[in-house]
């Protein structure tokens, strides 16, 4: 690391005292309610914990989040990429407006996105109704669930790739371009050697979100088990069944997702800081 | 391969970054697009380049027409301000970049970058990333990628901008020696007076968007043909003064102009440059300008001596060479009083206008004469 | 709005901006403009008379008053966490870093059951306070949990990459002035992190405001005491009383475009602010 810390604070007690406290907050705030999780999911032991995992309607759940997350994360990785690719390379009027417009699902509460589409969608809304005339119901069906995870996890491979590529700048591409290769062959040669581990943060991202959302679905789902359930409203109806152990072992499911994308994160930060040390290194 | 550009002009938003500008470069010649950041200059050759498309006019290459064409259809080598190396790839991936898109065979992909290895002298280093090279061996990387793919034009963005000093001396002499080997067309962009007028065959001076001056080096440093190009080919000493009887006069100070540059206006001012001016313990018949000596820098080919008007003003500080020699047998110190005596000055009666070049040589030489004397009686005492 | 003459020669404009457009219509505006519709079928007084209904404004009182209370929470510590993470070196740095995304990456459902069954009397946390008298879950307590948690990040991660750009030679030059330590904090700490940290705050309200998944396993969601504003629409969809939930979500939804607004807006200044000063 470069940076040079001052003295500010760093006298022994105030030092110990400050990460002491740091820590105990972080266990009692963000560890334990992760630790519980395991605990209560466990706490009838292994056996008990694989036939809540193999009940038909967990594995249904399962599927169905499955399902939802392999359909929305190619397409929002498509669009993201393409996306990232517009706003930081072409100046256009309007380019401010897109990247401000980007970022409504990450302002709006989940559950106005899902009443977005009800509204829609629905059988009284807009489209819905149309729709219902050739007896295609989108809303309290799975593509109801694809459309709104859609929706809720749009930004986050955009928001990951457009810093990165501002700060890249496009003289590779340029040069590529000039050396003879076309728009594919400079995208796959050039950029996207560049972006991968952004973009697979990114898509670890969206896969979490789009797997884990929870406001969103629960509106459009009518939470149907064995047709319309996803592992995130799955916990919701077993918890409401009382049947804690059940929920803490989808919920257990879910985290465990979670911890996945927290290792994913620390290891593309890994990579970038290798690269940024290596050419540091060779500067001087 | 010959370059025109006919009527070329470029905004952004609304910003003129180009006005319609005309410009021939002969084939096989060494150009240098010259001038200060916000001149255009890198805008002209990113438009030539292709990495920019003209609001108006047309880029021709060899009398084709190639305003239209797309950068990957034109052939032209780029070496970028920052390399632009690609960054995952080795040095002999990099270079063979080009040539794999040609679609050539392996065997001879090798064979080329080999070649091209051994012609930037860095055939050791085939198998290093970018990121571990130094600033001088990426240029030659980035420059053997350029040339891989036999470009009929070599545009360079500030080559050899980030380089330190000795580093640049040495690449500029083996681009140099690059380009009359090969006899491409090349040009490059610096903002480096030096630079361009040292390494190329012509040089186009740009000032906010319009080419202010295009001549050979030798053309632009002894004919600069405005106050612009005098200010950024190298430091001026300033007089301005007013106009009386033939003399532009400031305090105690004077200079004797003739009769066209005194008729035009009441005040003017004087352009004189530190090669075109010598010191002497007397003023002349057709100047006065008293001066005091308030720092003397040896290192360098000549004798840098930075001198302070006395009883009159100037805003910076006046700058006369004087060859070793000289220097040890004046032996000046800071201090010291002297006068300072033109061979040559440029009159601009107002900042737009044309310099008028005043030629005192007839004086120049008796002074020269006085000066020696003097300086000989100087040393014996 | 959008012009297409653009700069610069990379391939791909056309594509690009086809398939963004594409998406955005589709995916983001479409769906507003049903919204729209929806409203534009309800008269002033209608629309007023929802908004304003008792229980709704209780549950903006309650969504607004625990958003405010998690994010001056988050507020400090995010900043005794960002300064813990930047200014020491410690065994564990990386893994307590690591720790302060979770919120982000955990699925709101997931951290509402955990937290709900944390604070219950039957978890770890709740026999200790019921003994004090306290009970966190199932009531305005437990929302205020709850949205602390899911906002956490916000503040450290907003404070963290000001605090480390914060050149040493500040502090050093206030030390050898002879300023106690406090006083640097308050004197060039504080003055160069206030944007940031302000930024994360509004950062963490914001989202707040806007969650739902967790906050509702743990709520309790007692009508005029623990009911959030998201509760609110959900309840009217269930009622199929699309007109109220549109109308409630459409309160929800301006509220939240003009305070991300502000914020972008409050950050350009700043960065600008920023960069003119480098």
């Amino acid at each position: 690391m470069l940076y040079r810390r001052s003295s500010l604070g760093q006298s022994p007690w105030l030092k110990y005292s400050l990460i002491g406290l740091a820590f105990v907050i972080m266990t009692l705030y963000v560890l334990a309610p992760l630790a519980f999780i395991f605990v209560r999911a466990f706490s009838q032991g292994w056996a008990n914990y694989l036939s809540v995992i193999l009940d038909p309607y967990t594995r249904h759940a399962i599927g169905l989040t499955l399902v939802v997350a392999l359909l929305t994360v190619p397409i929002n990785l498509l669009f993201g990429t393409f996306l990232a690719w517009l706003v930081t390379r072409y100046e256009f009027r309007g380019r401010k407006l897109l990247m401000t417009l980007i970022d409504i699902p990450f302002a709006v509460s989940p559950i106005v996105a899902g009443l977005l589409y009800l509204l829609l969608y629905g059988s009284q809304g807009l489209i819905g109704g149309w729709l219902d005339q050739y007896d295609v119901q989108l809303m309290f069906a799975w593509p109801g669930l694809v459309l709104v995870t859609l929706f809720v996890t749009s930004p986050f491979v955009a928001r990951e790739l457009i810093p990165l590529m501002q700060q890249q700048g496009q003289d590779e591409e340029e040069a590529a371009i000039s050396l003879g290769a076309n728009g594919w062959q400079m995208f796959s040669q050039v950029t996207l050697p560049k972006i991968r581990w952004a973009l697979l943060y990114g898509v670890v991202l969206t896969n979490a979100r789009a797997m884990g959302e929870f406001g969103a679905v629960s509106v459009v789902s009518g939470s149907i088990r064995g047709q319309t359930n996803t592992l995130a409203l799955h916990i919701e109806l077993l918890a409401q069944d009382f049947n804690a152990v059940g929920a803490f072992v989808s919920a257990s499911l879910l985290a465990s997702l979670a911890l996945f994308t927290l290792l994913i994160k620390a290891l593309v930060e890994w990579r970038q800081q290798q690269q940024l040390n290596t050419s540091l290194e060779d500067s001087q | 391969m010959s370059i025109r550009l006919s009527n070329i002009s470029k905004t952004f938003g609304q910003f003129q970054a180009l006005q319609p500008i005309n410009l021939e470069l002969p084939k096989g010649q060494f150009t240098a697009l010259l001038g200060p950041s916000g001149s255009g200059k890198t805008t002209l050759l990113r438009i030539i380049a292709g990495l920019e498309h003209a609001d108006q006019g047309q880029i021709f290459l060899d009398q084709q027409d190639v305003t239209r064409q797309p950068i990957k259809d034109r052939q032209v080598g780029l070496v970028f301000q920052n390399y632009a190396l690609f960054r995952h790839m080795t040095v002999a991936d990099n270079i063979a970049f080009g040539l794999k898109l040609r679609k050539l065979a392996k065997a001879e992909i090798h064979k080329q970058v080999m070649a091209l290895l051994e012609m930037v002298q860095l055939p050791h280093l085939a198998k290093r990333y970018p990121a571990q090279l130094s600033g001088g061996q990426k240029q030659r990387v980035a420059l053997a990628r350029a040339l891989a793919i036999n470009p009929r034009v070599l545009l360079l963005d500030e080559p050899f901008g980030a380089l330190d000093e000795q580093v640049r001396q040495e690449l500029r002499r083996s681009l140099r020696q690059l380009h009359d080997q090969l006899g491409f067309t090349s040009v490059f962009v610096t903002h480096d007076q030096q630079e361009a007028l040292e390494l190329s065959d012509q040089v186009v001076l740009m000032s906010h968007g319009r080419i202010e001056q295009q001549g050979s080096p030798k053309e632009l440093f002894e004919r600069p043909q405005s106050r612009f190009a005098f200010e950024f080919l190298g430091h001026n000493n300033l007089f301005q003064g007013q106009l009386q009887h033939q003399r532009l006069v400031q305090g105690q100070a004077w200079l004797q102009l003739n009769a066209t540059s005194s008729a035009t206006s009441e005040q003017g001012t004087v352009l004189l440059r530190p090669h075109e001016l010598s010191l002497a313990n007397q003023a002349s018949e057709q100047a006065h300008l008293p001066m005091q000596i308030t720092a003397i820098n040896l290192v360098g080919p000549q004798v840098q001596i930075e001198l302070e008007p006395q009883g009159w003003q100037s805003d910076k500080p006046w700058q006369v060479g004087i060859s070793h020699q000289q220097f040890h047998q004046w032996q000046p110190e800071r201090g010291q009083l002297c006068f300072a005596v033109p061979h040559l000055a440029h009159f601009f009666a107002s900042h737009d206008s044309p310099p008028q070049s005043l030629r005192f040589e007839q004086l120049s030489k008796s002074s020269q004469l006085v000066d020696e004397r003097q300086l000989a009686y100087n040393s014996l005492t | 709005m959008l012009s297409f003459r653009h700069r610069g020669i990379l391939p791909g404009f056309g594509l690009s901006l086809g398939i963004s457009l594409l998406f955005v219509s589709l995916v983001l505006l479409l769906p507003i403009s049903g919204l729209v519709i929806q409203l534009s079928d309800m008269s002033w007084s209608q629309f007023w008379w929802v908004i304003t209904d008792p229980r709704v404004v209780a549950s903006y009182r309650v969504t607004l008053v625990s958003a405010l209370i998690a994010s001056l929470i988050n507020g400090l510590l995010g900043l005794l966490l960002a300064w813990v993470l930047v200014r020491y070196d410690f065994y564990g740095r990386r893994l307590l870093d690591g720790l302060v995304d979770l919120p982000f990456a955990l699925p709101t459902a997931v951290a509402g059951i955990a937290l709900s069954a944390l604070w219950a009397s039957n978890g770890w946390y709740g026999p200790v306070l019921d003994q004090l008298g306290i009970k966190v879950a199932y009531t305005p307590l437990g929302i205020i949990v709850a949205m602390a948690f899911t906002s956490l990040p916000f503040v450290v991660r907003s404070v963290q990459p000001v605090l480390e750009d914060l050149p040493a030679e500040d502090e050093e030059a206030a030390a050898s002035l002879g300023a106690s330590d406090l006083h640097i904090f308050a004197t060039v700490i504080l003055p160069a992190i206030w944007p940031a940290w302000l930024t994360g705050m509004a950062l963490s309200f914001t989202r707040s405001l806007g969650e739902f998944g967790a906050i509702i396993f743990i709520a309790g969601n007692m009508p005029f005491v623990s009911e959030i504003t998201s509760l609110m629409i959900f309840i009217r969809l269930q009622e199929f009383d699309y007109a109220a939930a549109s109308a409630i979500a459409a309160v929800v939804l301006l509220a939240s475009l003009l305070l991300l607004l502000a914020i972008n807006l409050w950050q350009n200044r700043y960065l600008k602010r920023l960069q003119g000063r480098s």
